[in-house]
């Protein structure tokens, strides 16, 4: 199946926004990948089984970009995370905190967080998308969620 | 409230800009990349047509058939094209050690509206003639591809460009001066300057 580009859009870009930003740290840079996602999707002739099956391809190209963008060697622009924290709008300062400390994690623990409380997404499907081992994504949600203690305080049973 | 709750309230606040859209231009420019696939092989090729006689005939079994003579795999070879008349187009040929490939293609242009068409058999034989073009893969990785050969380029663009130098069917140099959103430009002279790319 197929869905039209602008559907997606309206209904994803925020998300993809925000997978990119979690991993470039740059907003602009996060919104060019956004962008040149879902072009992909609209240029791409794949066919999907269902609607899930387009948001995971959607992250998992989005999360490819981003890494890309890294790794750039003509990647100068110099930007301040901690001054555009500083232009967000919280609802909560327990909430710019949680913000802050998680842009703050190591870049591998900070994905797989991101796509366990934001995308709600299994330690599988996250293994499935990020290609690496089960085991792999319950230690990096486990160290990511330890460095976090103060603002996640949850114990969870299904690591 | 839960931890998941506190974290989606937390990221709540990142949101794309006002002033964000899929441009038409990237959207255009992007409709002609094209998805081949090779079902012998499993390859990506380029298409390049050189010459020869082209006949069209209407088909009873229906589309535009073309015959072209095109190099793939490196070998110049007769191929049969079928335009289906919704965008598509199917390409069947022989290859030197009698094995039959086939190649399947399409696209689709965006109109001033927005709405979208099937591309027409002319549309789709000026894609199919294309030597070069830049090749945006899921993974990330970014390939220019010219005359069947592939270059990635995904890492060597600096400010946004890139610089590729390769040899035409007469073996003369052509320059190719390729930003990274998709656009590229060449000459047999030298490499464009980046400040002469049309917005």
């Amino acid at each position: 199946m197929r869905l039209p580009t602008n559907q997606l859009v309206e209904k994803y870009k925020d998300n993809i926004f925000a997978i990119a930003f979690n991993i470039c740290k740059n907003p602009e840079d996060a919104e060019d990948i956004t962008q040149d996602t879902f072009v992909e999707y609209f240029s791409s002739r794949k066919d999907f089984k269902d609607e899930e099956h387009i948001r995971a391809w959607l992250i998992r190209v989005t999360i490819n970009k981003s890494k890309n963008i890294l790794k750039a060697f003509w990647r100068k622009r110099r930007f301040s995370l901690d001054d555009y924290i500083e232009t967000l709008t919280f609802e909560t300062p327990e909430s710019a905190c949680l913000f802050e400390n998680v842009m703050h994690l190591p870049d591998n623990y900070r994905i797989v967080i991101h796509l366990f409380y934001y995308e709600d997404y299994s330690v599988k499907e996250i293994a499935d998308i990020l290609k690496i081992s089960e085991s792999n994504v319950k230690a990096r949600l486990s160290r990511g969620r330890a460095m976090l203690k103060t603002t996640l305080k949850e114990v969870y049973e299904n690591d | 409230m839960t931890d998941r709750e506190k974290y989606k309230q937390a990221f709540s606040v990142l949101h794309t800009s006002e002033k964000f859209s899929l441009e038409e231009k990237k959207m255009t420019r992007l409709k002609r990349k094209r998805t081949i696939k090779n079902i012998a092989a499993a390859l990506v090729v380029s298409l390049l047509f050189v010459g020869g006689s082209v006949t069209a005939y209407a088909n009873d079994l229906g589309g535009i058939q073309r015959k072209l003579q095109i190099w793939l795999e490196g070998d110049l070879t007769d191929v049969q094209v079928t335009f289906t008349g919704d965008g598509n187009y199917k390409m069947n040929y022989t290859r030197p050690d009698g094995s039959h490939g086939e190649i399947e293609g399409g696209g689709v242009a965006i109109e001033a509206d927005g709405s979208q068409r099937p591309l027409t058999p002319d549309e789709l034989q000026e894609d199919i003639e294309e030597v070069d073009y830049i090749d945006f893969r899921e993974d990330g990785t970014i390939w220019f591809v010219y005359r069947g050969e592939k270059t990635e380029i995904t890492h060597k663009f600096k400010n946004g460009f890139c610089h590729v130098e390769v040899r035409d069917e007469n073996n003369k140099p052509v320059y190719y001066t390729i930003r990274q959103d998709g656009a590229y430009s060449s000459s047999p002279d030298k490499y464009i300057d980046e400040k002469d790319f049309e917005e």
